[in-house]
């Protein structure tokens, strides 16, 4: 007997998926909201972005055009965009790097840590979220171009900033952090019925396992290891 | 009342439609320069600029109340009309009276065109006559006020002249070196001072009169009285102390203290009703916004029509500062003093603290118009910029001198040193004294810091757009939301919900 198989087919890519629901959600809300921006669909590439320009206006009526780009990933709406200073308007203050102002050198926008995103791949208005916090994060750098500090609270750089975040996870608690340092960081394997090593006396699994697991999940288990290794 | 952006442009843009074609001719026979000049027929006048200032005129009208202060408005108002009458005259000094900028006078010597030696000398024999009249004439009339003190400069050259304003409030305004560093020189007490330019030119027997001070000022020896009167009609200038001091004691008599008047003001005050019977005395703010380095920029155009820019420059200037100042926040426009502009603020009444913050917030927008919008619509202006300076105190408003031809006046400290500061400041900056910086609320006062050497606080570069940046900063820091709303106009983003903003909480950002 042959088998006759068919030549296999490339999977949809998410804005082909169920006729393409999604990109025509996503592009009424665009065209609703902020029409200045643009989808631009690279078939051959495979990918999907947003440009165009954003006008912020004053209350006294002065206006800043700023030129982004979001990139879509392509496990869109999984993941979220990452949204890029386009023709890199915003410079490093004098004597800071750029990423004082919560910019990478190659000109992505770093809007919060990754585990604080308020990203929801099902919500419908996930975009319109996303492009309103861009929109407060552009607000911000034109504050930033003025007073030469970032305005709001922020995290620390690299990974001081996850380092914070686990250490606020438990409280506040420095001291608890330094002991579970060496769990979060792979150092050091527990068992659920070995003794707790924050010095309680009691279990793993009654004490802090449970904690530990969900920051580790929060972080992800590769990069709590690279911010918790001494 | 509030600064914004395409309001200003859009001024700016009409002023400049309407300005029509300037044009610019060498002054080459008599004329009466308030018929001849306007916004587009300006001249090129070859004449000696005198200003005399009288300092202490400034710290009676804040000092004193009652029955002395109506003394001191008389003395003001007659002291101007005498003044007027020496410079204006025919058989004195035929020149004429451009203003005066509260006590401090300014006049042009311009006849016989082109004859430096008459002018330079008639500029001096002015400044010697207003010395001598003031110390023989003046003083002695009123002996219940303290003496007044005469201090002058004068200079000449080519000054471009053009005036400002419609029939009845018109304004001569003169650029140019001369118009400008006359009034720079003018030293303490008594002192009259020249420029070498002007010493250079007099006839020698009047520069035997004068002495050098360092960087090439001379000042005028002291003369007496009798003397001053014959040296005067050795040049043809009937100065008469006796007859001016009838003429006093007739103005005495015309206006006499009973029947001038000065109240407070709570409303806006209209300057068009005020008089020797009508003054105000006010708690009021002073500003003063004056475009830096304008003298050298319109000295330094060669050309007609690099000339005729730097006017149409001026008067695009000119009118957005006027503009700003009474339609964007209810204030007065006191007086065009060249390229600078004098405004006062006194609403709401006796309230300090807000009159000091809302001149700061004018200060502001007038630096905003400057460099937001009369840069972007006349690239020509870039090298310009805007230096202002504040003060508060008590000031007298008044409109005084020669029926037909009066001032709009405001004498007092505050209004002083607000001259002073700005003559501190460079340009971009906003100064204030110490005494006005205390009454400005926190987020205004941070921008503000204390210069040791000029002895003022200055901010630097303040825009409508940079506060409302640093006010948002403070909100930013306080955790609270945001709202933001976006369209095919933009995207805004608000401290406060107006209408259907989105609510934002700003996240916590964090760089990798």
């Amino acid at each position: 007997m042959k088998y006759f198989r068919h030549a296999p087919t490339a999977p949809k890519q998410w804005y082909e998926r169920d006729g393409g629901a999604r990109l025509d959600a996503d592009k009424t809300l665009l065209a609703l909201h902020y029409p200045s921006l643009t989808f631009v669909v690279d078939h051959s590439e495979r990918r999907v972005k947003i440009i165009g320009s954003l006008s912020l206006n004053s209350e006294c009526g002065v206006s800043n055009e700023v030129a982004i780009e979001v990139r879509l990933p392509r496990n869109y709406p999984s993941s979220e965009p990452l949204a890029y200073d386009a023709e890199r308007r915003f410079c490093p203050a004098p004597g800071k790097p750029i990423e004082d102002r919560h910019i990478c050198p190659n000109g992505q926008f770093c809007f919060w840590l990754p585990p604080k995103s308020p990203w929801s791949p099902d919500d419908p208005q996930a975009l319109l979220t996303f492009l309103d916090e861009l929109s407060v994060f552009l607000d911000r750098q034109l504050i930033y171009d003025v007073t030469g500090e970032w305005p709001g609270p922020f995290f620390d750089h690299g990974v001081d900033g996850y380092r914070q975040f686990i250490i606020e996870e438990l409280q506040g608690d420095v001291d608890l952090f330094l002991k579970l340092q060496p769990v979060f960081a792979g150092e050091l394997l527990v068992g659920r019925n070995d003794v707790c090593p924050c010095g309680s006396g009691t279990k793993f699994k009654r004490c802090h396992a449970d904690t530990v697991a969900a920051i580790q999940r929060k972080v992800g288990f590769d990069k709590i290891k690279t911010a918790c290794r001494s | 009342m509030s600064w914004n952006y395409q309001r200003s442009l859009d001024r700016i843009k009409e002023h400049l439609d309407s300005l029509g074609e300037i044009q610019i001719e060498k002054l080459v026979r008599e004329a009466d320069l308030h018929s001849l000049l306007s916004e587009t027929c300006c001249r090129e006048i070859f004449g000696a600029h005198v200003y005399v200032d009288v300092p202490n005129f400034n710290a009676l009208a804040t000092e004193v109340e009652g029955e002395d202060y109506r003394r001191v408005v008389q003395a003001v108002h007659l002291y101007q009309r005498e003044v007027s009458r020496i410079v204006e005259e025919s058989e004195l000094f035929d020149a004429l009276r451009v203003h005066f900028q509260g006590p401090k006078l300014h006049a042009l010597i311009y006849r016989p065109i082109d004859d430096s030696a008459t002018i330079a000398g008639r500029a001096l024999l002015l400044q010697m006559v207003i010395r001598d009249f003031v110390r023989r004439v003046f003083n002695p009339e009123f002996p219940s006020l303290p003496d007044i003190a005469v201090a002058g400069g004068a200079d000449i050259g080519n000054a471009i002249g053009t005036q400002d304003g419609m029939k009845g409030d018109r304004e001569l305004l003169f650029l140019g070196r001369p118009a400008n560093y006359a009034a720079k020189i003018i030293g303490p007490a008594w002192q009259m001072r020249v420029t070498a330019q002007l010493y250079d030119a007099l006839p020698e027997p009047l520069q035997e009169l004068c002495e050098e001070l360092e960087d090439e000022i001379y000042v005028l020896n002291a003369l007496a009285g009798d003397e001053v009167e014959e040296l005067a009609a050795e040049f043809n200038v009937s100065w008469d102390a006796e007859a001016s001091r009838a003429r006093i004691q007739q103005d005495k008599r015309t206006f006499p203290l009973k029947e001038i008047r000065y109240s407070e003001a709570d409303t806006l005050i209209d300057l068009d009703s005020l008089g020797i019977k009508n003054n105000k005395r006010v708690l009021a703010a002073s500003l003063f916004a004056d475009v830096d380095k304008f003298t050298a920029y319109i000295d330094g155009a060669k050309t007609t029509e690099q000339k005729k820019t730097a006017l149409r420059v001026l008067h695009a200037i000119r009118k957005e500062m006027a503009a700003v100042v009474k339609h964007d926040f209810d204030g007065l426009r006191i007086q065009y003093q060249g390229d600078r502009v004098q405004a006062l603020f006194h609403l709401p009444k006796d309230d300090g603290g807000k009159i000091v913050n809302k001149t700061v917030e004018v200060a502001v927008a007038l630096q905003s118009s400057m460099e937001l919008c009369i840069k972007r619509l006349l690239p020509e202006s870039s090298p310009l910029g805007l230096a202002l300076g504040l003060d508060i105190d008590i000031t007298l408003v008044s409109k005084l001198g020669i029926r037909g031809d009066r001032d709009r006046i405001c004498i007092g400290t505050a209004v002083q040193r607000a001259a002073e500061t700005q003559e501190a400041c460079h340009s971009l900056e906003i100064g204030t004294t110490s005494r006005a910086y205390s009454l400005i609320t926190d987020d205004s006062a941070g921008q503000f810091t204390f210069d040791k050497q000029r002895g003022v606080y200055v901010a630097k570069g303040l825009t409508v757009e940079k506060m409302e940046r640093l006010a948002k900063a403070a909100a930013y820091r306080s955790g609270s939301p945001v709202f933001v709303s976006s369209s095919s106009a933009g995207v805004a983003v608000r401290s406060s919900k107006v209408a259907n903003e989105r609510e934002v909480f700003p996240a916590r950002s964090y760089c990798a």
